[in-house]
């Protein structure tokens, strides 16, 4: 497999390019957030400090029950007198002063083993997220201003004494926007870790990975955010924070180049780890969609099924629809046109009738009307009404 | 080494610093190129090989629409500057959406985002209207 090769940036500008390196094989390890968040919950119980209450807690009293028939409570009481302690309920979870349920005990299992070869397989896994942009950006780091990923700086990085030069290279690097972003999220913890020496939080910056250091250790720690690391002794826990896979990492050409014989090649096991050999692959091509969409693929599929060989239709009501009426009954059409031809006829004789209704009331109405304008005439040829 | 999406998807679906929860919402997610804020692999600006976006970018007192794509080179994947190219689009909504059809179609890039590629891009138009709110003096004469 051959692999890229990654620019050596000079500290002095992120233009220009001191030297190249091939892209040492780990980077090319396989990607497992599962195998990485799996040994990371582990890894991270080992630094924890036992904590219990006291053996005797609660269970400082000769305390004794006073058995049935004294119309109490059976749980054992304070003996003695001339206390208001005395006769009170002890030693129960529910009692005031009692010891609690399940006290926590210091031999609880705190620290977890892994497996050296499990631990190895995420470190692996976490450096190879680390050299993908998309996973660095998308763990939060501001990284838009770098130049390329993974970001190795030559190895002059190692005699920067000054904190204000390791700010400095930072910022002509495009480094120094995660350590501004680091800066801006100090805050006072919520919670009670507040008050027991956990005051602040504030996110992860980058993490500068050295193999030796001329001076670069102390200018670099007092950046906020910004972790060191010895190329030879890299944590997970520093790698893949909280699990999440894609801390942004500069790199010395020094320590950079050291990787392939910290952890091997796919051609060589690893010189400074017995018996590891860098974690393969299932897949050695993991890109579904090109696969699919491949001719080699695509040459033996069958042809695509195109929408349903049976269609139901929508179901149409023959008591209001006629179309599909007729379809059911086809006698339903003669039934139709006998009533239509009888409304027809009937409507003939039906107006027939009333015409000659018609006729006959303006006949009697002229008639009516004659009769009256006659009555009028010779009403009024008599002469006015007097009473 | 290039991962493919789906490996990045895989790495990226349980948690990313852009994810943005609320109640009785599909989960959104704030990262570039990411043309409906919805964080799914089909919309996703940092897995995909592909990406569509269409926002508005604010340029002095200027208020552009831009384009957002993927760089076609492989080689880009590795510098974080270079990655996300953005091109602007025109404001007017006929040649607008004849330099977003081009870039989807014309290019063959996205297809399946298009139309939601077209209709963004109306969106963002009317989001530039702004509504002068005028306010009545209440010294002034009835």
């Amino acid at each position: 497999m051959s692999r890229p090769v990654v620019s050596v940036f000079d500290i002095e500008s992120a233009d220009s390019v001191a030297s190249t390196v091939t892209l040492p094989a780990v980077f090319t390890a396989p990607i497992r957030a599962d195998v990485v968040h799996y040994v990371h919950t582990l890894m991270a119980k080992n630094k924890r400090q036992a904590y219990a209450v006291s053996t005797r807690a609660g269970m400082q009293t000769p305390a004794e029950s006073w058995g049935t028939g004294r119309a109490v409570a059976r749980i054992p009481r304070v003996p003695g007198g001339g206390t208001s302690r005395s006769g009170q309920g002890a030693f129960g979870n529910m009692c005031r002063g009692g010891r609690m349920f399940g006290a926590t005990k210091i031999w609880r299992h705190w620290h977890k083993k892994i497996s050296v070869n499990q631990r190895r397989y995420a470190v692996s896994s976490a450096l190879a997220a680390s050299a993908l942009p998309a996973l660095v950006q998308a763990r939060g780091h501001r990284i838009d201003n770098v130049p390329e990923f993974p970001l190795v700086l030559s190895d002059s990085l190692n005699r920067v004494a000054h904190t204000k030069d390791a700010r400095a290279v930072l910022e002509r690097v495009g480094a120094y926007d995660d350590v501004v972003k680091s800066r801006d999220s100090r805050k006072i913890r919520v919670g009670a870790g507040k008050s027991r020496n956990r005051r602040h939080t504030q996110r992860r910056g980058p993490l500068v990975v050295y193999d030796v250091s001329e001076g670069m250790d102390k200018a670099f720690r007092n950046l906020p955010g910004v972790e060191l690391s010895l190329v030879d002794n890299l944590s997970l826990l520093d790698l893949a924070p909280g699990g999440h896979l894609g801390r942004f990492i500069i790199w010395t050409k020094g320590a950079f180049e050291k990787l392939d014989s910290i952890f091997g090649t796919y051609e060589e096991s690893a010189k400074f780890k017995t018996g590891f050999n860098l974690p393969r692959a299932f897949m050695t091509n993991a890109d579904l969609t090109r696969i699919i969409n491949s001719d080699e693929v695509q040459s033996v599929l069958k042809p695509q099924v195109t929408g349903p060989t049976l269609v139901i239709p929508k179901k149409r009501n023959p008591l209001k629809n006629a179309a599909v009426r007729l379809a059911l009954n086809p006698y339903q059409a003669a039934v139709v046109a006998r009533e239509t031809k009888k409304a027809s006829a009937d409507k003939a004789t039906k107006a027939k009738v009333i015409a000659e209704k018609r006729q006959v009331l303006k006949a009697r109405g002229k008639e009516f009307a004659g009769r009256r304008k006659a009555f009028y005439k010779a009403a009024s040829a008599e002469g006015e009404i007097a009473f | 080494m290039p991962a493919s999406a789906e490996l990045l998807w895989e790495c990226m679906k349980g948690n990313t610093s852009f994810i943005r929860k609320s109640a009785n919402m599909p989960i959104m997610s704030r990262e570039p190129g990411n043309l409906c804020g919805k964080h799914s692999f089909k919309f996703s600006g940092l897995a995909n090989s592909k990406v569509l976006d269409v926002s508005s970018k604010k340029v002095g007192s200027k208020e552009k629409i831009m384009l957002t794509t993927h760089h076609k080179k492989g080689s880009r994947v590795h510098r974080p500057g270079s990655i996300l190219l953005a091109a602007g689009l025109s404001k007017s909504t006929k040649k607008g959406l004849q330099q977003v059809t081009k870039a989807t179609e014309g290019s063959f890039n996205r297809r399946d985002l298009m139309e939601l590629a077209k209709i963004k891009f109306q969106k963002v138009k009317t989001s530039f209207k702004k509504k002068k709110l005028v306010f009545k003096s209440r010294r002034a004469t009835k």
